[in-house]
């Protein structure tokens, strides 16, 4: 029988995206510790589980492992695994290519890294099955060529034969991932496609099991729910059949309320919340919203009003936001609507880049230039246009 | 759109009133405080929605109590309809079709629809005036009164343009594009830089780390040498020491064995075989010896029984001896087999005679019955006299009758020990059972007796020379010793002497024999000895001894070699042989060698601490750095920061971009309706400066008035030319828009700070607008004229 645990990017030592600038102070150490805190639960898994291997399909770290604290953690957790006769087979992402080459000298010989060519290693359970694992890791932040035709069809002399792949579902030559079919992954023959690259646990095939496992702590206001890994065991039959093991220590979650007609209405369903996890809650109120919440809204003042409330001790909220109804508006007397208008200015080249010049850091403006940072800024204008602010005054 | 009535149920000072069979020129007269402004929004609030409540805002709230609200008649391009709101906070909008009287499902949308594009703001600005806005043109400043006017060639994207300038004037406060600004996203940008910088500082934490972790390495790796090294010294060390043990035992053994060695000379040859023998030999001679001895006693013995009558005395004694013997058995026999047929009569067992009084209590006992029924017949009698004479002889009667029993009992047990005899049988046999009781304990001495005579019968033969006999008898029965006793007597009483004399001639045989043996022997011992060049036995003993401590001393010496070990051995012997044998020599090599040895060993331990020392000093350092949590503080606290600016910044793009995004949104078509405005102003003004100003002109954002052959900028113009040049452009705003309805103009009171002329012309303009679209005027001036002017102050 074998058994392994999967777990895809990790991010060990990757900050929260989304937070305020004051956190609740009780909230501080588990955050900072949430990353390492998920990294020793899946060790003290593996070892309690006596599993035979543990695969890390890309995004193990967030840049090139980056602090002596996470380099220990994973030295010892290693070397913990090592002594428990538990292999490591790891494969370098899209955020972490550069350690491949920065990696520390002190990780036992049970830790197989892939390198940037497709390869197999053959390894042996504790009872001694053959398991085949192909993988490669990535050479640069991007990978566009098509890596999954340069995998090995099954091989034919091994119990089980495992892939590790870090990309998304796409066109190889256009996405920029490592993209792969599913059909084509299917056509290798493996027994199991341990995937990294999506933060969320999603399975594309069942057999074989192809799958994300999702990340093992979420990171920011997408990432919510239960993160963790698979347990994979073979039955009797021989089939892998994964099981979903949580390891986060810190929960994102995201509610909505609809017609709230006050503030005093969202505090009562807010202390009615429980929770079994510190917990990162964004709340979206939808519908019709009293105007206190509108105003406290539109004024920014909303969040921090909800912070001070301090209404659960695993509760920290760090995001409050109004859905409202747009509607492509076109004045009277205009030519366009404002969102075709909001469109055609962001598209014009420099509009944005004249607006921020050197003095901004290089990272603000590569937001800005990038599709998230341009959807952020239209939503914006959106909202000054439809009001919400005093232009009718 | 034209309205045709206006019903009101309750709206300020309004409550049930009807203004029916409005027209196109419309005037309402009415002194202040009559309800003309009233009127006016009323109509805009059945249009657009009822005002709601804000601070100092006029709700008009009916005064009469009556319900809030009414209805407007009026006809557009759709038809005719009766648009009703009812309420101020809950409103009730419904819009009946009045052809068909029926209600439309969605009243907002029918409403929305009507005006659309325009919003209640655009309505109001395009088609309802007053005279607090003539009124403002001469307190305006110049730019604003230059962009009030030129919002009425755009009207909304002015607004929008206003606003969208005001955003970005305030959002151009949050940054600066220097590096030397000083505004709050600068700042913030500054507190980024400041966070990446230290984190920077602590980057060097990880490489740190990073060597430390390789020279740990290196240090562990150096640390097994070192600790291989001082294993290696530690055993050369030992050995040396070993070494200088050893040679002691080296030492002491060898010369034993050399000494041994020396010991030996027996050429080699075995000497074991021949010593077993001569000590067999010896023992030999010393057994013959002992013989000889003995025979030399019997011979003696023999030859003196010959000569003395003491052996006649010691036959008699032998015979007496025997008969005593004789004599008990034959007593015993006898006594056993009358005691056994008297068991037999007795019936196996014979029982002791009766004592004394046990005679005298069988010969008078009987047996009770007569006492019995005696002593009934008595207690009877006594009880037929009287109940406790009855009592009494009964008690005596019972005392008799247990007495007799009593006898009973003890003549029972004395019969039952005699069996089954009787009693008078009992009586006649006792003085047979005192015989009886005589003759066991006559054969119980005689028992007694049994062991001494039989004693001393073969102690009488031994004296009488049967000595082997004798003691062949010791363990015999005292029957068969008797036996032999009496054959022995038997044989001397035939031939005693005889045998005697045989006796002695054996003893001098065997004498004879012992001598010879004895001489062999000697001989047989002498050559032995002489093997080996021995005199004497005691010689080969001696040197036998000595062979014996040499080979103890070899054994021990061998067992020493074995325990050190032969490659040790061999080791100091080739020591010695460097040493030329010389035991001083030696000592002080191997000192040398053990002191060498020590010094590298404590050289090697010492490099070992220090290595250790080393290891633990790095692995401090490392648990030190890794331990750190600052950096990823720091992250967290970036990532915070970045996360800040992002949302700052977009907020700060988004308020920069909206003036770019309204002048897109608004591009082309305003400067349609812009030049449209202009030219129908141009025409308004001409009409009501009859001439004087020709033309209103924009270049470049800015108006111009052409006329008098000369071009002028509004600030150039007299405060009526002014007056005019509003009038002209908010008309022809109100007229020019190309929409689906035209709406009515509905003008309160705008020309009250004109002079009597222009009133006239502006009068008379609005007439004519009138022809084209409805236009609804308000005024105090009684002297406005029109077909049907409505006098409010007749429903005061």
């Amino acid at each position: 029988m074998v058994s392994f645990l999967h777990a895809g990017d990790v991010h060990l030592g990757n900050p929260f995206s989304g937070l305020s600038r004051q956190l609740n102070q009780e909230f501080e150490k588990d955050v900072l510790n949430a990353t390492f805190d998920a990294f020793q639960t899946l060790i003290n898994t593996a070892i309690k589980k006596q599993v035979d291997f543990v695969l890390f399909p890309g995004d193990l770290l967030h840049g090139s492992g980056n602090s002596a604290k996470i380099q220990a953690t994973l030295s010892q957790g290693f070397f913990d695994l090592d002594q428990n006769g538990i292999q490591v087979v790891l494969s370098y992402g899209n955020h972490d290519y550069q350690a491949l080459n920065e990696r520390g000298q002190s990780w036992p010989k049970s830790v197989h890294v892939f390198g940037n060519e497709v390869e197999t290693v053959t390894l042996s359970t504790r009872r001694g099955e053959k398991v085949a694992f192909s993988g490669f890791s990535y050479q640069d932040r991007m990978e566009k060529t098509d890596r999954l035709s340069t995998f090995p069809m099954r091989a034919s002399n091994v119990d089980y034969h495992i892939g590790l792949y870090h990309g998304s579902v796409g066109q190889a030559g256009r996405d920029q991932y490592a993209a792969f079919s599913i059909q084509d992954m299917v056509q290798k023959g493996y027994d199991y496609w341990a995937l990294g690259h999506i933060h969320q646990r999603e399975i594309l095939n069942e057999k074989p099991f192809i799958a994300y496992s999702g990340n093992l702590q979420g990171l920011n206001r997408k990432e919510t729910g239960e993160k963790g890994c698979y347990l994979v065991q073979s039955s009797d039959q021989g089939e892998l059949t994964p099981t979903f093991i949580p390891c986060a220590k810190v929960l994102w979650e995201q509610v909505e309320y609809q017609n709230l007609s006050s503030f005093d209405a969202l505090v009562s369903k807010l202390t009615s919340m429980e929770v079994e996890k510190p917990t990162l809650l964004s709340v979206e109120l939808s519908g019709e919203v009293g105007n206190d919440l509108l105003a406290a809204e539109a004024s920014g003042q909303l969040l921090e009003q909800v912070q001070s409330l301090h209404f659960h001790e695993q509760i920290w909220p760090v995001n409050v936001s109004v859905k409202r109804m747009h509607s492509a508006q076109k004045p009277a007397f205009a030519s366009m609507s404002f969102d075709e208008a909001i469109e055609s200015v962001l598209e014009t080249d420099g509009e944005v880049a004249n607006l921020l010049t050197d003095v901004v850091p290089l990272e603000v403006r590569q937001y800005f230039n990038s599709k998230e940072g341009e959807q952020a800024v239209q939503e914006r204008l959106n909202t000054l246009m439809e009001g919400g602010d005093d232009r009718e005054n | 759109m034209k309205i045709n009535q206006i019903l009101i149920s309750g709206f300020g000072k309004w409550s049930n009133v009807t203004f029916k069979d409005m027209q196109d020129w419309q005037v309402f007269f009415g002194h202040n405080e009559a309800g003309k402004s009233t009127l006016k929004d009323f109509v805009l609030g059945v249009f657009f929605g009822f005002p709601k409540a804000k601070k100092g805002a006029q709700l008009y709230e009916p005064r009469s109590g009556a319900k809030y609200g009414g209805s407007i008649d009026m006809e557009c391009e759709k038809g005719a309809y009766r648009i009703t709101r009812m309420g101020r906070v809950k409103t009730k909008l419904s819009v009946v079709e009045q052809k068909t009287g029926l209600e439309l499902p969605n009243p907002e949308k029918f409403l929305e629809e009507l005006f659309y594009p325009l919003t209640e703001e655009d309505f109001r600005q395009i088609y309802s005036f007053d005279e607090t806005e003539l009124s403002l043109v001469s307190k305006l400043a110049e730019d604003d009164l230059e962009q009030t006017l030129l919002s009425f060639t755009k009207p909304q994207a002015q607004r929008f343009l206003t606003w969208a300038k005001d955003k970005d004037e305030a959002a151009s406060k949050d940054f600066g594009k220097t590096k030397t600004a000083n505004r709050p996203l600068n700042i913030a940008i500054k507190e980024y830089e400041q966070l990446e910088s230290k984190r920077q500082d602590k980057q060097s934490n990880l490489s740190e780390y990073l060597q430390a972790s390789k020279s740990l390495s290196d240090q562990v790796h150096q640390l097994e040498l070192s600790k291989q090294m001082v294993a290696t010294k530690q055993s050369e060390w030992q050995h040396a020491k070993e070494l200088q043990r050893a040679k002691e035992i080296y030492q002491q053994n060898h010369k034993t064995l050399a000494a041994a060695d020396d010991a030996n000379n027996t050429a080699g040859r075995d000497w074991r075989p021949a010593y077993d023998e001569a000590l067999k030999l010896e023992s030999d001679l010393n057994w013959i010896e002992e013989k000889i001895d003995e025979n030399k006693k019997r011979l003696a013995e023999h030859q003196a029984h010959l000569q003395t009558a003491d052996q006649k005395e010691q036959f008699q004694n032998l015979k007496s001896k025997s008969d005593a013997l004789s004599h008990h058995l034959e007593r015993v026999l006898t006594l056993n087999q009358e005691l056994g047929e008297a068991e037999e009569s007795f019936g196996g067992h014979i029982p002791e005679a009766l004592s004394e009084h046990e005679r005298q209590a069988l010969e008078k006992s009987s047996s009770g019955v007569w006492p019995t029924v005696s002593a009934v017949v008595i207690a009877a009698f006594g009880f037929a006299f009287s109940f406790a004479l009855g009592l009494v002889l009964s008690a005596v009667g019972l005392a008799v009758v247990g007495y007799f029993y009593q006898d009973r009992m003890r003549t029972k047990r004395i019969l039952d020990r005699f069996g089954p005899l009787s009693k008078e049988e009992v009586l006649a046999k006792q003085d047979e059972l005192k015989s009886l009781a005589s003759k066991r304990d006559e054969r119980r001495e005689e028992n007694d007796r049994e062991r001494a005579l039989t004693e001393g019968v073969l102690a009488a033969m031994s004296e009488a020379g049967f000595y082997d006999q004798a003691a062949s008898l010791q363990m015999s029965s005292s029957q068969r010793i008797l036996q032999a006793a009496q054959h022995y007597l038997a044989q001397e009483q035939s031939d005693g002497q005889s045998r005697q004399l045989d006796r002695v001639n054996e003893a001098l045989d065997t004498q004879q024999t012992l001598y010879k043996k004895q001489r062999d022997t000697e001989k047989k011992l002498t050559d032995k000895l002489g093997e080996f060049g021995f005199k004497t036995i005691d010689e080969f003993k001696e040197f036998v001894s000595l062979q014996r401590q040499n080979q103890t001393a070899k054994d021990r010496a061998e067992v020493a070699r074995e325990q050190l070990g032969e490659a040790l051995w061999s080791e100091i012997e080739k020591l010695e042989q460097a040493c030329e044998g010389s035991d001083e020599a030696l000592n002080e090599r191997l000192e040398a060698d053990c002191i060498k040895a020590e010094t590298a060993l404590k050289e090697s331990q010492q490099k070992q601490d220090a290595l250790l020392a080393q290891v633990e000093k790095t692995r401090v350092q490392l648990n030190y750095l890794a331990g750190d949590e600052t950096l990823a503080a720091l992250d967290q606290k970036i990532e915070n920061q970045n996360a800040y600016l992002k949302d700052a910044f977009t907020d700060y793009l988004a308020k920069r971009l909206l003036v770019p995004v309204v002048n897109q949104a608004f591009l082309g078509k305003q400067d349609s309706l812009s030049s449209d405005v202009l030219s129908q102003a141009s025409a308004y003004l001409a009409q009501l400066s009859e001439g004087d100003y020709e033309a209103i002109q924009m270049e470049k954002e800015q108006l111009f008035v052409s006329g008098m052959a000369s071009r002028f900028a509004i600030i150039e113009l007299s405060s009526g030319a002014k007056d005019l040049v509003y009038l002209s452009l908010r008309l022809a705003l109100a007229t020019s828009l190309d929409l689906k309805e035209r709406f009515p103009l509905l003008v309160d009171d705008a020309f009250v700070h004109l002079d009597d002329e222009k009133k006239e012309r502006a009068l008379a303009l609005l007439q004519e607008i009138a022809m084209d679209q409805q236009v609804i005027f308000w005024t105090f001036d009684e002297k406005v004229g029109a077909d049907h002017v409505v006098n409010l102050n007749a429903y005061s």
